[in-house]
C-alpha cells in the first residue's frame, strides 16, 4: 500500500476489571467530560467515545479551532451501541397506560448518535459515519478510514470504537454460552488519523488494511480465512509483533492455527487480557495497545468475528504513544 | 479518470409491491402505500398509520422454514437482493466472482422486530431462560449482512453502515468507491429496515409524526409517517459488466457526504451541510448543476427538513430550481429509514429509464418556506432526464447525495 496515513493521537477510555469478571469504566475516568454539561444526558457509550476522542485530539496536539472543519470527519464503530438506553426506551413504551418513553433514550439509542456527539462537539463537518459489526468492526473501521482518506477530500479523521455493558447484554451472551469464557468489557478507543503531509509527528503509519467475509465458525476451524487476511496486508517474515483478538473462546484455537502457520515465532500482544472482550472497541484496541505499551516495530492486528467477517490491519510504530 | 460504474440489477420491496416493477407502477400511478398499522397494536399512539409491506405477498416469496427462521428485516432484504441478483444474472455465480463480491448495506434497526418481541417476553416471563434466544441473533444489524453473504456465498468485504436516514445512500456511495478502487468486482449495495414499534414510538416521542398523512413541501405539512422496505442494486465497473454481457440499467456517477455538526436530530436550517454534500456529489460525478434534470428529495414532510432541503436546492441550482422537477416518495410510502435512500435511488434510476417522475402525494400547495422549487404533484411528469440527484439527510446531521445517469 503506497498511501500510508498516520495515527497521530490515541485516546483510551478503559474498563477496569471488577470482582464479577467484567471490565467496567469508572465515572472518574470520564473527568475529561466535566467541562461539557451536555454529556450528562448522553448514554454511557457516547460518553466513552467522546472522552476517548477528546483524549486523542489532546494527545495529538490538535490546535484547530471550534470548526466547522469540512475536511475532517468521524468514523465510529460499535457492535451494540447503547443497549441500556434502548432497553429503557422500550420499557417506557410497553408499560400500561400512556407511553412514557422519552426522546432522550430514543435518540441516544440510535446507532449513529455516538459519532454525532463527537461531530457536534468538535465541529467536524467532513462526514459522520457509523459502522456496525462484530468482533472485527474496529479494524474494519480503520480500513474504511484509510480508503476514505485516499479518496479525499478528508485530510484527517477520528476513528472511534466504543461499547457499553448492560445487564441485558451480559444476560444475552451468557445465554449464548459466550460469557464465560469471555470476560465482557466496555470502553472506547479513538485514533486521530491523518493523511500525508502530516502536521504532527506520527505515532504509527498504517501500511495495509483488508476486510472480507469467510466461513462462519465453527465450520472452518483451520483459520484459513484469518491467514488469508493477514497475508493480504503484510509480509509475515518482516512483521515483528502480532496483536491478537484472543478472547478465551473457541475462536482462540482458530486464531492460533492461523498464527502458527504465519509466524513460527513472533511476539504477541494480547489486549483483551487487560480490557476484556469489548467487541468493536477492543478490535480497535488491538491497534492502539502496542503503541500504548511503548512497543515499536512492524505490527499486524487481525480479527475474525463469529459470523465470519474478517479484518486485518498492518502498521509501523515509530515512537512512544504520549 | 474514474472508471464508470453501472447498475446491472435492481431489487425493491416497498409498501406498494414486493418487486421493482410492481412498486414502480404504483409509484407512477399515484397510489398510496400508507395504511392503518397491522404489525402491532398502534391504538395507544396519536397516529395509527404507516407504510407496511404486504406480509402475505412478502411471505409468498419464501418457504415456511425461511419465514420461521428469519426476522422480517431479513426477509425484506433477501427479497430485494434476490430480485437484483436475478436481474443481473448473478444469482448463481462463479466461485471466482463471489470471492470478489462485496456486500454493503445500510440499516438503522436491523432485526428490531425480533428484539422487540424478545424484550416483551422478557418483561412478562420471570424465568428468562425459558424464552427462546435464537431470534436474538437476528437482532444485530450485521446479522442480516451475514445471512446474505452466507446465502449467496459472497466473500468480499461485508460492511453495514448505520447512519440513520442516510444509511442506504451511504451504502451505495461506499460501493461506488469500492469499485473505483478495484477492491471488489461486484458490489451488492442497498438498504433495508422493517416497520417497528420501537421506531414508531421513537418518532412519536420526538413529535415528528403527522396526525394524518405526510405532505412534503406543503404549506400544511405537520410531519412524517414511517414505513419499511428494502432496495438493493448490483454495481459493477462498466467494462466488467459489458464483458459478461450484462445490460446496464443506469450509472452511479458520483457521491458526496457531509455532517452538519448542528444538532442531534434537527437539520441545520442554513442548509450548509446539505449543500456541501450535494456539491461534493456533483463534483465527484463531474457534472454541473445545469446537467441535473431531476431531484429525488429526502422530503420527509417535517417542517424543518423540507424548508432546509428547499433552501439547499435553491442554493445549488439557483434560478433553475423553479424549473427542476423534484419529487418526494415519502408521501407515498412513508419514511423507511435505512431503506429510504436506496429505494429513492432505485426509483430515480427508473425515472431516468422511463423519463417519468412520480408525483409527490399529498402535496397541494407549496409552502412559503419551500418557495422556489418545482414539486411534481398530481400526475407523474414526463420528460427527458439524463442525470438526476437523490438526497438523503439524517439524524445526527448526516447528509448524503448521489448522482445517477441514464444508461
Amino acid at each position: 500500500m503506497t498511501f500510508a496515513p498516520a495515527i497521530t493521537g490515541i485516546g483510551w477510555v478503559r474498563g477496569r476489571e471488577r470482582p464479577n469478571g467484567a471490565f467496567r469504566v469508572a465515572e472518574e475516568d470520564l473527568s475529561i467530560l466535566d467541562s461539557r454539561p451536555q454529556a450528562r444526558r448522553m448514554s454511557r457509550v457516547s460518553k466513552f467515545a467522546l472522552a476517548a476522542a477528546l483524549q486523542a485530539i489532546e494527545k495529538g496536539g490538535w490546535k484547530d479551532g471550534p470548526g466547522p472543519h469540512d475536511d475532517v470527519g468521524v468514523l465510529c464503530a460499535s457492535t451494540h451501541m447503547s443497549t441500556s438506553f434502548g432497553h429503557e426506551f422500550h420499557r417506557g413504551f410497553t408499560g400500561k397506560g400512556k407511553p412514557t418513553a422519552g426522546p432522550i433514550h430514543f435518540t441516544n439509542g440510535c446507532l449513529n448518535t455516538v459519532g454525532s456527539h463527537i461531530s457536534l462537539d468538535l465541529g467536524l463537518t467532513g462526514f459522520n459515519h457509523t459502522l456496525v459489526g462484530g468482533f472485527n468492526a474496529g479494524l474494519q473501521a480503520v480500513g474504511t478510514a484509510v480508503k476514505m482518506m485516499q479518496e479525499g477530500p478528508c485530510r484527517a479523521m477520528l476513528c472511534v470504537a466504543a461499547e457499553e455493558l448492560s445487564d441485558i447484554l451480559i444476560e444475552t451472551y451468557r445465554r449464548f454460552r459466550l460469557i464465560p469464557p469471555m470476560a465482557p468489557g466496555e470502553g472506547a478507543v479513538a485514533l486521530l488519523i491523518e493523511a500525508p503531509p502530516f502536521s504532527r509527528r506520527p505515532l504509527a503509519r498504517i501500511t495495509g488494511t483488508w476486510s472480507g467475509h469467510g466461513p462462519d465458525i465453527p465450520r472452518d476451524p483451520s483459520g484459513a480465512g484469518l491467514e488469508r487476511a493477514v497475508r493480504k496486508v503484510c509480509d509475515p517474515a518482516k512483521t515483528t509483533c502480532y496483536s491478537a483478538c484472543a478472547n478465551g473462546t473457541d475462536l482462540d484455537g482458530v486464531e492460533a492455527a492461523a498464527v502458527k502457520r504465519l509466524f513460527p515465532s513472533i511476539e504477541k500482544c494480547l489486549p483483551k487480557k487487560e480490557a476484556g472482550e469489548g467487541f468493536a472497541y477492543t478490535s480497535l484496541l488491538q491497534i492502539a495497545a502496542p503503541m500504548l505499551e511503548g512497543k515499536t516495530g512492524t505490527f499486524v492486528a487481525a480479527s475474525q468475528d463469529r459470523l465470519g467477517d474478517i479484518s486485518a490491519v498492518s502498521f509501523e510504530v515509530s515512537g512512544e504513544a504520549s | 479518470m474514474k472508471v464508470p460504474v453501472v447498475v446491472s440489477g435492481v431489487g425493491m420491496v416497498t409498501p406498494l409491491g414486493v418487486s421493482t416493477e410492481s412498486s414502480w407502477k404504483a409509484f407512477t400511478a399515484g397510489s398510496s402505500g400508507l395504511r392503518p398499522v397491522t404489525l402491532f397494536d398502534a391504538s395507544r399512539w396519536p397516529s395509527g398509520m404507516g407504510g407496511e409491506v404486504d406480509t402475505a405477498a412478502l411471505e409468498a416469496l419464501f418457504t415456511p422454514g425461511e419465514i420461521a427462521r428469519h426476522d422480517r428485516a431479513t426477509l425484506l432484504l433477501f427479497a430485494a437482493a434476490r430480485e437484483a441478483l436475478q436481474q443481473a444474472g448473478l444469482e448463481k455465480d462463479s466461485d471466482e466472482r463471489r470471492r470478489r463480491t462485496a456486500l454493503l448495506l445500510g440499516s438503522t434497526l436491523g432485526g428490531m422486530p425480533s428484539a422487540t418481541a424478545y424484550l416483551r417476553q422478557r418483561e412478562t416471563e420471570n424465568d428468562h431462560s425459558r424464552i427462546p434466544i435464537t431470534p436474538l441473533r437476528e437482532m444485530l444489524v450485521q446479522h442480516q449482512a451475514h445471512e446474505t453473504c452466507r446465502r449467496w456465498g459472497f466473500e468480499g468485504e461485508s460492511l453495514v453502515v448505520s447512519d440513520a436516514c442516510t444509511s442506504g445512500t451511504n451504502a451505495l456511495g461506499f460501493g461506488l468507491r469500492l469499485l473505483r478502487r478495484g477492491d471488489a468486482d461486484v458490489v451488492v449495495a442497498g438498504g433495508f429496515d422493517p416497520f417497528s414499534e420501537f421506531s414508531f414510538a421513537g418518532f412519536h416521542s420526538l413529535l415528528t409524526i403527522a396526525p394524518d398523512v405526510p405532505r412534503p413541501f406543503d404549506q400544511d405539512r405537520k410531519g412524517l409517517q414511517l414505513g419499511e422496505g428494502a432496495a438493493v442494486m448490483i454495481l459493477e465497473r462498466e467494462p466488467d459488466a459489458r464483458a459478461r454481457g450484462a445490460a446496464p440499467l443506469g450509472r452511479i456517477l458520483g457521491y458526496g457526504e457531509s455532517a452538519d455538526a448542528h444538532h442531534i436530530t434537527r437539520p441545520d436550517p442554513t442548509a450548509r451541510g446539505a449543500v456541501l454534500a450535494i456539491r461534493r456529489a456533483l463534483k465527484d460525478a463531474a457534472v454541473d448543476p445545469d446537467d441535473i434534470d431531476h431531484v429525488n428529495t429526502h422530503g420527509t414532510g417535517t417542517p424543518t427538513n423540507d424548508a432546509m432541503e428547499a433552501k439547499a436546492i435553491r442554493e445549488v441550482f439557483g434560478d433553475r430550481a423553479t424549473r427542476l422537477p423534484v419529487t418526494s416518495l415519502k408521501g407515498t410510502i412513508g419514511h423507511s429509514l435505512g431503506a429510504a435512500g436506496a429505494v429513492e435511488a432505485a426509483v430515480t434510476l427508473l425515472s431516468l429509464r422511463d423519463g417519468l417522475v412520480p408525483p409527490t402525494l399529498h402535496h397541494e400547495n407549496l409552502a412559503a418556506d419551500c418557495d422556489g422549487i418545482d414539486v411534481v404533484s398530481g400526475d407523474a411528469r414526463r420528460g427527458v432526464f439524463r442525470h438526476a440527484l437523490s438526497n438523503s439527510f439524517g439524524f445526527g446531521g448526516s447528509n448524503a447525495a448521489i448522482v445517477l445517469s441514464a444508461p
